[in-house]
């Protein structure tokens, strides 16, 4: 069933050949690895689902701003990790006003963590979850440039200047964030042959 | 000759999928810092793999997934949509009392004296000397036969000028 043709604004012929004519498909091809990238940055599952459904939400509504210059993931990508960097703005900025007001109250994300994902076996899901721990402390030391332009490279294969669109920075800078997170994940990783 | 190996920087840069000439020349002819990149784009290919194992999930979950992306969209178009209503409707309404508003107003602004009628305190004598008047006109050239076998009539009766003063003469006399 194609739920959203109908919602999609109609026009000229131009729009039956743009990505987003049948957002239902659109949807299916990419939401993988949106939700990939955006659970790799931030490491909670439940989480990472919610801003992967705004990310297709944003994408639906800001379609007309996609002029066919890069590739749909590179414009996708984009939103994904403008959400993820308001997601953790907002949040830092929420611990602050928690602690000008002595809130102690326990945060919400370590009750949506627990939510057990229903159609794995409790073993995948175990493993899944070992394997993201794994990922996580690899990934949490980097610095927010580094970590997206490592993901970027490393998941999505995207060259310096895709990742450059999709940061919003200088194809020089990301290469220099490439290179120092690249450093960082050697370092870590001879630590933690010793 | 190998002088000058790449830098780190360079290194990932190739790892990467970025390789400028000079970077693509020395690889093919400097095993060590062939062997270097390898490990980089390594490194690379276990982040991916780690990254794709943990986001694995069921088919069953990018479904749900799917369709609550979709319900989410058709949600947020039905308030798009009823927001505009909702703005016709409130847009209207204020068009309607600024013009209720206007006519109360208005209507209060009118003086409330009441008027006195209008009517011309005519007598009976100025209203048939008016009637005269327009019976004295010229008939039109189609009836004129008409008027002059009057005329005649009015003769027999007394030998008066034409119809019309006869007429009103007996409505004065009346
Ligand atoms: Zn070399």
């Amino acid at each position: 069933m194609n739920m959203l043709q109908a919602a999609a604004p109609a026009g000229a012929q131009a729009e039956a050949e743009s990505p987003f004519a049948d957002f239902d498909e659109f949807i299916r091809l990419y939401q993988q690895r949106v939700y990939r990238l955006v659970l790799a940055q931030t490491s909670e599952p439940d989480l990472a689902e919610e801003l992967t459904q705004e990310c297709f939400i944003r994408a639906f509504q800001k379609q007309k701003g996609f002029r066919g210059d890069c590739q749909v993931f590179t414009w996708l990508a984009r939103i994904a990790i403008n959400l993820v960097r308001d997601h953790f703005r907002n949040r830092r900025f929420a611990l602050w006003r928690k602690l000008i007001r002595f809130d102690a109250s326990e945060p919400e994300q370590s009750q949506a963590e627990q939510v057990p994902d229903p159609a794995s076996t409790p073993e995948e899901h175990l493993l899944r979850r070992e394997r993201l721990e794994r990922v996580s402390q690899r990934i949490q030391r980097l610095t927010t440039p580094q970590r997206e332009a490592l993901l970027l490279s490393a998941v999505e294969g995207m060259s310096i200047e895709e990742i450059s669109r999709a940061t919003n920075r200088r194809p020089g800078t990301v290469k220099s964030h490439l290179h120092r997170a690249m450093m960082n994940l050697r370092n870590w990783r001879e630590g933690e042959q010793q | 000759m190998i002088s000058i190996h790449l830098s780190d920087e360079e290194l990932t840069a190739a790892a990467a999928g970025e390789r400028s000439p000079r970077t693509a020349g020395h690889l093919e002819i400097c095993p060590q810092c062939w062997e270097q990149m390898s490990i980089y784009r390594g490194r690379l290919a276990s982040l991916k793999q780690d990254v794709c194992y943990s986001g694995g999930r069921s088919a069953i979950d990018w479904g749900r997934q799917s369709r609550s992306i979709q319900q989410r969209i058709l949600e947020a178009q039905i308030r798009k949509t009823a927001g505009r209503n909702v703005g016709f409707v409130l847009a209207t309404s204020a068009l309607a009392v600024i013009l209720v508003i206007f006519l109360v107003l208005n209507f209060r602004s009118t003086p409330l004296t009441p008027t006195t009628p209008t009517v011309a305190a005519i007598s009976d004598a100025a209203l048939i000397s008016d009637i005269e008047a327009r019976l004295d006109q010229d008939l039109p050239e189609a009836l004129q036969p008409a008027g002059l076998l009057v005329g005649e009539m009015g003769g027999i009766d007394g030998q008066h000028g034409n119809h019309n003063t006869s007429h009103a003469r007996t409505r004065t006399q009346q």
